[in-house]
């Protein structure tokens, strides 16, 4: 049915309104304001003209942004693959990105987790032997302790440049995705 | 589920969702990835999913987590409406459309002055034409809410278009 050759006289319209700001009104009826409203300015009653714009507003604002064209071909291509396969269609742009992140995190968390424990046993280790001296620095450290320093500090650094080389696979893999969904286009 | 099923009653939501997932996410292709996501995990549990009824609330909801989700993980501030759904882009009829471009901004910037939970409830009713019960769903606040926070909001705005016109004449 197209509402805008309904002719509504002023008096529908004003009780139209008074239920719409009320929040009253149902959706047909908030779908005939709309009409009304879609009409141009000169058919609109003068009472009215300040409201134009907001229904004018809804309409715009439901008929933009939608997505784009191919959406439908991709999605149901990788819902068919599963229908007759096992297991289920897997989220291909975003588990490259979101499970490297994951990944990057995990592998932080449990480095930290590694450090502190490793202070933790250091520190226990410590205790009964002596005093904490005022200032430890590398020259109170025994050889065996000052190797393990060392080592520790290797191990830091390789883990935090893997961390680094994580994000850039992660950066690059994203820019190629890019790359190629644009010269799709 | 049946794919055929499928495309019937979940697939014609998708610029439903989609806008939702843009009135949090400004990137279009991030907003376009959770609403395959969405899919995706609905197809997926299917089998779970089978006593649902109103596929349009469920997966408004998903998505609405789902963005919040990622925007959050990722640090962003949550953009207003208005950042994220475009009005710029081409339409059947550009003359006309020009001409409506200039008064839908002003309405958004005044829809940006209501209080997030108005917004989204009136953007939902308004725009998406959702039942009341289906925006309780989405929001998940119970439906005396839906009705408060859509009542106050038509008021708000009903004033602010009265006032600017108001001042348009002066």
């Amino acid at each position: 049915m197209d509402f805008t050759k309904i002719q509504l006289n002023d008096k529908d319209i004003e009780q139209l309104l008074q239920r719409y700001w009320a929040g009253d009104t149902s959706i047909p009826e908030e779908k005939m304001l709309k009409a009304y409203f879609a009409q141009e300015p000169q058919y609109i009653s003068e009472q009215f003209l300040p409201f134009r714009s907001l229904f004018v507003y809804f309409e715009a604002a439901a008929t933009h942004n939608t997505l784009s064209e191919n959406f439908d071909e991709q999605l149901l291509s990788q819902l068919s693959t599963s229908n007759n396969g096992t297991g289920g269609a897997k989220i291909r742009t975003l588990t490259t990105r979101r499970g490297r992140g994951r990944m990057i995190r995990w592998i932080g968390a449990a480095a930290s987790v590694l450090l502190l424990i490793g202070a933790g046993l250091w520190m226990l280790g410590e205790k009964p032997l002596s005093p904490a001296p005022e200032r430890l620095t590398l020259e109170d450290l025994s050889p065996q302790e000052r190797r393990a320093y060392e080592q520790t500090k290797l191990a830091l650094i390789y883990v935090s440049t893997k961390l680094n080389q994580g994000t850039g696979i992660a950066t690059e893999s994203i820019i190629k995705i890019n790359e190629l969904t644009e010269s799709a286009d | 589920m049946t794919l055929e099923e499928f495309k019937i009653q979940v697939l014609p939501t998708k610029d439903k969702l989609y806008r939702m997932a843009l009135r949090i996410l400004p990137d279009a292709a991030e907003a376009e990835d959770v609403v395959q996501e969405v899919f995706i995990k609905i197809w997926n549990k299917r089998h779970q999913l089978q006593a649902i009824e109103n596929w349009e609330a469920f997966g408004m909801r998903m998505t609405r987590n789902l963005a919040i989700d990622k925007s959050r993980s990722k640090h962003k501030r949550n953009q207003e409406l208005g950042e994220g759904l475009d009005f710029t882009t081409s339409q059947p009829n550009p003359h006309e459309y020009a001409e409506a471009r200039d008064t839908i901004s002003k309405v958004r910037q005044l829809m940006q002055k209501l209080p997030e939970k108005q917004r989204l409830v009136m953007e939902l009713r308004d725009i998406e034409e959702m039942a009341y019960d289906e925006i309780a769903k989405t929001l998940n606040i119970p439906m005396a809410q839906v009705k408060v926070n859509l009542f106050r909001a038509r008021k708000k705005i009903k004033k602010l278009l009265l006032n600017q016109t108001n001042y348009g004449l002066h």
